[in-house]
């Protein structure tokens, strides 16, 4: 895929929403559910031998004489999982759909890393073995972003596995899927399945190109499936557009009623916006992006 | 309606591999998607979409074409309306002097002949081959150069071998010919290709479209110019006349030169848009033909720069008349003649002994003639010439003669009735001299080494005699003999013959208008009508380029985005 690296400069400010607390295990600037070393008092606890005497609070022993020990809240960083389908179904539409997807991943890996939170994007759905990276601090960008370069839409993987095997090394805060969705309704389930299991906020960003959404019908064609190899004669003219996009926005709001219903997040993400326009835009919208300072801005 | 070429209409049956190759046309583009779940609910019947005539818009689209097709069928044939009659074009060509001119700026080296010659090779294109067209010219003489034809190129390549020259005074003459020439014919209608110099349209019973030729020009011109005797002691005097079309006045240097000897030079003043003349007496060196020369004129007429006049004296004509009759008009008009020296024989008898300037022949002689460079014969027939024979004479009214030729100066041929004679063939090397609706009665044209000049009809046979035409016209004849025996140079007789145009030539003009035609295309040059249905094949082919290429551009489109 390509990736536009002129629309980096943008994001200077953002950092990854989470609605709930971090559960990585590198310290960060996140809330997060442990107790442990942090500079916020959270609670007290009777002391138990073994505790590090420095946590015990002596002004309360002396009012009080019980020893009590303060505990503080942890930060930690985020677990971030970016999955890029490259389908062959992806290599089409003007800019192509893998290409918008890859540069979406890559915006969201570069907000997530200026902020020091655990980064993994990999593809699926291609033939061959997944590729995958991680970082956890700005210095890992270019790896990742070289990752998303050597992926090129392929003949048809198995993406149901890949993604199922993706999934199973981490369980992370924040997982987004980038796809068109564009399989049959059983292996829709299971992506949307894997993909609700594979974060405790997943997120559907869905990738649509602007031949998908308005073909052009104008006149009669063998149509034949990029992944399948299946054809089909379809009608043209005005009726069957409108019929087409009948057919496409039940398809989209099963999909999104799917969506809710797993608890996925659905952030609609056609190449017709582009990545910034999106970044900036549907995004924040969405809170999957924030701004680093707090506010709207 | 007819067609101009009929068998043309069989490419109609290219409608047949159309409509079968739209029987057979496969509609479906074949296109690669990302998937086709969303298309499933727009697919249709396999078998009913794999016609391009299962859709309506594709009937149409046919329709269209085939419509097209009959368009381009019908117009490549070129119908006509209105029946299939053949036209007839009777195209009269100004090739006078003035025809001569070209355009003052030198933009464009071509004359007005060279334009008019392309304006009738326009022509020529525009009609259909059935169409029959005629050629007159209208130059030092009006003559049918081109009888009714439908070789078109025999008519543009006849014009596009003459030669501009000559005083243009056979312009009403040559449209005279035409209109008989159409006679007959209501469909017919004469062009007349000139610049309107000269030209006076008398009443035709065709109709007559004027296509006027070329732009006034920038000219001087020697419009007059004579030399006779003053006295008798040697002195000449000359007479000279200048007309200019320029805006401003100018002063010209016009030398004199007897046989080509310079011998004086006149300095004549012309007022802008007039005329200057001179007449001046001199004492003229011995020589045949005096010269007249507008020097470094640099106009946009050649020809009148130079004027030529005979200077000469009277000569004995020794003549022989052959006639079986005891009293003969021709006999005694001769012996009236002072300059005349007759001898009379009749037929078959023993002829004197030659040589003779003129022989006259009234009657067949079946022996051999006396030696005389010039034969004139009155009625006698062709035959004796190696002649064709001519028909007999069924229009008797005389419609054109030659003011111009030398022998006809003077006779007037107006309302004269021939009773009996043959009209007669006007070969190669040949030029008719009098003309009838019907066909020729007096040709000029050689017999041997000899001159001849023959008429269809015998003097008796006429009421010629009766008028005052016919002493003319034997005067003539013994100037046109004489000029033999002054010892002159042949080629000064074609030099000296109307070598001198007239003032309204000399300047160059256009006619914008000519009384009774219709002027087509002024000031733009007349173009031959396109026809519509040449429009109506570009429309078609249009639309079978439109019905074609689209579909192709859009499916390259395609490809490119894929």
């Amino acid at each position: 895929m390509r990736i536009d690296r002129s629309i980096f400069g943008a994001f200077d400010g953002l950092r990854l929403g989470m609605p709930g607390k971090a559960s990585g295990l590198r310290q960060g600037d996140r809330r997060s559910p442990y107790r442990g070393r942090g500079v916020e008092f959270a609670d007290y606890r009777p002391y138990d031998p073994g505790d590090d005497m420095r946590l015990i609070d002596w002004n309360v022993y002396a009012r009080l004489e019980t020893v009590l020990v303060r505990l503080f809240h942890e930060d930690r960083n985020l677990t971030v999982a970016i999955y890029v389908d490259a389908s062959a179904s992806m290599a089409f539409g003007e800019p192509r759909k893998i290409d918008h997807a890859g540069e979406l991943a890559a915006c969201l890996a570069l907000i997530g890393l200026r902020g020091r939170d655990s980064v993994t994007v990999a593809s699926f759905g291609a033939a061959g073995v997944p590729r995958r990276a991680t970082g956890h601090n700005f210095g890992a960008f270019p790896a990742l972003l070289r990752t998303l370069e050597s992926v090129e839409p392929d003949a048809r993987g198995d993406a149901r596995s890949q993604l199922a095997s993706l999934v199973g090394h981490t369980r992370a805060d924040r997982a987004v899927l980038l796809s068109d969705m564009l399989v049959e309704d059983a292996e829709r389930e299971s992506l949307l399945r894997a993909l609700a299991a594979a974060g405790r906020r997943p997120v559907l960003m869905h990738v649509l190109s602007s031949d998908e959404l308005a073909p052009d019908l104008s006149a009669g064609s063998r149509l034949v499936d990029a992944e399948t190899g299946e054809e089909l004669l379809i009608r043209d003219g005005k009726a069957a557009l409108r019929a087409y996009q009948d057919a496409l926005a039940a398809w989209v709001a099963a999909l999104e009623r799917r969506c809710v219903e797993l608890g996925v997040q659905y952030v609609p993400a056609h190449t017709t916006v582009a990545a910034r326009a999106l970044a900036l835009g549907n995004l924040r919208k969405g809170r999957l992006v924030e701004s680093a300072y707090g506010g709207v801005a | 309606m007819s067609f101009a070429t009929p068998w043309l209409l069989a490419l109609a049956a290219l409608a047949a591999p159309v409509v079968i190759g739209y029987l057979s046309r496969r509609r479906d583009v074949r296109r690669t998607v990302s998937s086709a779940l969303l298309y499933r609910a727009i697919q249709t019947d396999e078998v009913a979409a794999r016609r391009a005539v299962s859709r309506p818009q594709h009937l149409v689209s046919l329709a269209l074409v085939l419509v097209a097709l009959a368009a381009l069928v019908i117009g490549i044939a070129g119908p006509r309306l209105g029946g299939g009659d053949a036209r007839t074009t009777i195209v009269v060509i100004d090739h006078s002097a003035s025809m001569a001119a070209r355009s003052n700026d030198g933009a464009d080296g071509s004359t007005r002949l060279d334009r008019a010659t392309d304006e009738l090779a326009a022509l020529a294109r525009g009609m259909s081959p059935s169409d029959r067209v005629a050629l007159v010219g209208a130059g030092r003489d009006a003559a049918v150069l081109v009888a009714p034809t439908r070789d078109h190129g025999a008519v543009v390549d006849a014009a596009r071998g003459l030669q501009a020259g000559g005083p243009g005074r056979s312009a009403a003459d040559a449209l005279a010919l035409a209109d008989a020439l159409c006679a007959g014919d209501d469909r017919a209608v004469i062009v007349l290709l000139s610049d309107g110099v000269g030209f006076e349209a008398p009443a035709t019973r065709c109709p007559v479209r004027y296509v006027r030729i070329g732009d006034p020009a920038r000219n001087v011109g020697i419009s007059a110019f004579s030399v006779r005797e003053a006295d008798g002691f040697g002195l000449a005097e000359v007479y000279l006349a200048v007309s200019s079309s320029y805006e401003d006045a100018r002063s010209l240097d016009v030398s004199l030169s007897v046989d080509g000897a310079l011998f004086e030079v006149l300095s004549v003043d012309v007022p802008g848009g007039g005329d200057a003349d001179r007449l001046v007496r001199l004492a003229l060196p011995a020589g045949a033909v005096l010269t007249a020369a507008i020097a470094d004129a640099g106009d946009a007429l050649p020809d009148d720069d130079t004027a030529h006049a005979a200077v000469h004296t009277g000569h004995a004509v020794r003549v022989l008349l052959i006639t079986a009759r005891p009293k003969s008009f021709a006999a005694e008009a001769l012996a009236l003649h002072r300059r005349v020296a007759l001898e009379q024989a009749a037929p078959g008898s023993a002829l004197p002994a030659g040589p003779f300037d003129l022989i006259v022949l009234e009657d067949p002689h079946p022996g051999e003639l006396p030696p005389a460079p010039r034969v004139l014969a009155l009625g006698v027939a062709p035959e004796q010439f190696g002649l064709a024979p001519g028909t007999p004479i069924t229009d008797r009214r005389i419609i054109r003669w030659e003011y111009a030729d030398p022998l006809l100066h003077f006779v007037d041929l107006e309302g004269v009735h021939i009773d009996e004679g043959r009209y007669l063939a006007v070969g190669d090397g040949a030029r008719s001299l009098i003309d009838t609706p019907a066909g020729s009665v007096a040709v000029a044209t050689t017999w041997g080494d000899r001159e001849l000049v023959l008429t269809g009809f015998r003097v008796d046979d006429s009421d010629v005699a009766l008028r005052v035409a016919f002493p003319n016209l034997i005067a003539n004849a013994v100037e046109w003999s004489a000029s033999e025996s002054k010892g002159e140079d042949p080629a000064h007789a074609e030099l000296l013959a109307g070598n001198v145009l007239s003032a309204s030539e000399s300047r160059a003009g256009v006619v914008g208008e000519l009384g009774g035609t219709a002027t087509v295309g002024a000031p733009a040059p007349w173009r031959a009508p396109v026809a519509p249905w040449r429009l109506l094949v570009l429309v078609a082919v249009g639309l079978l380029l439109i019905e074609w290429l689209l579909p192709a551009v859009a499916s390259v489109s395609r490809w490119r985005r894929a």
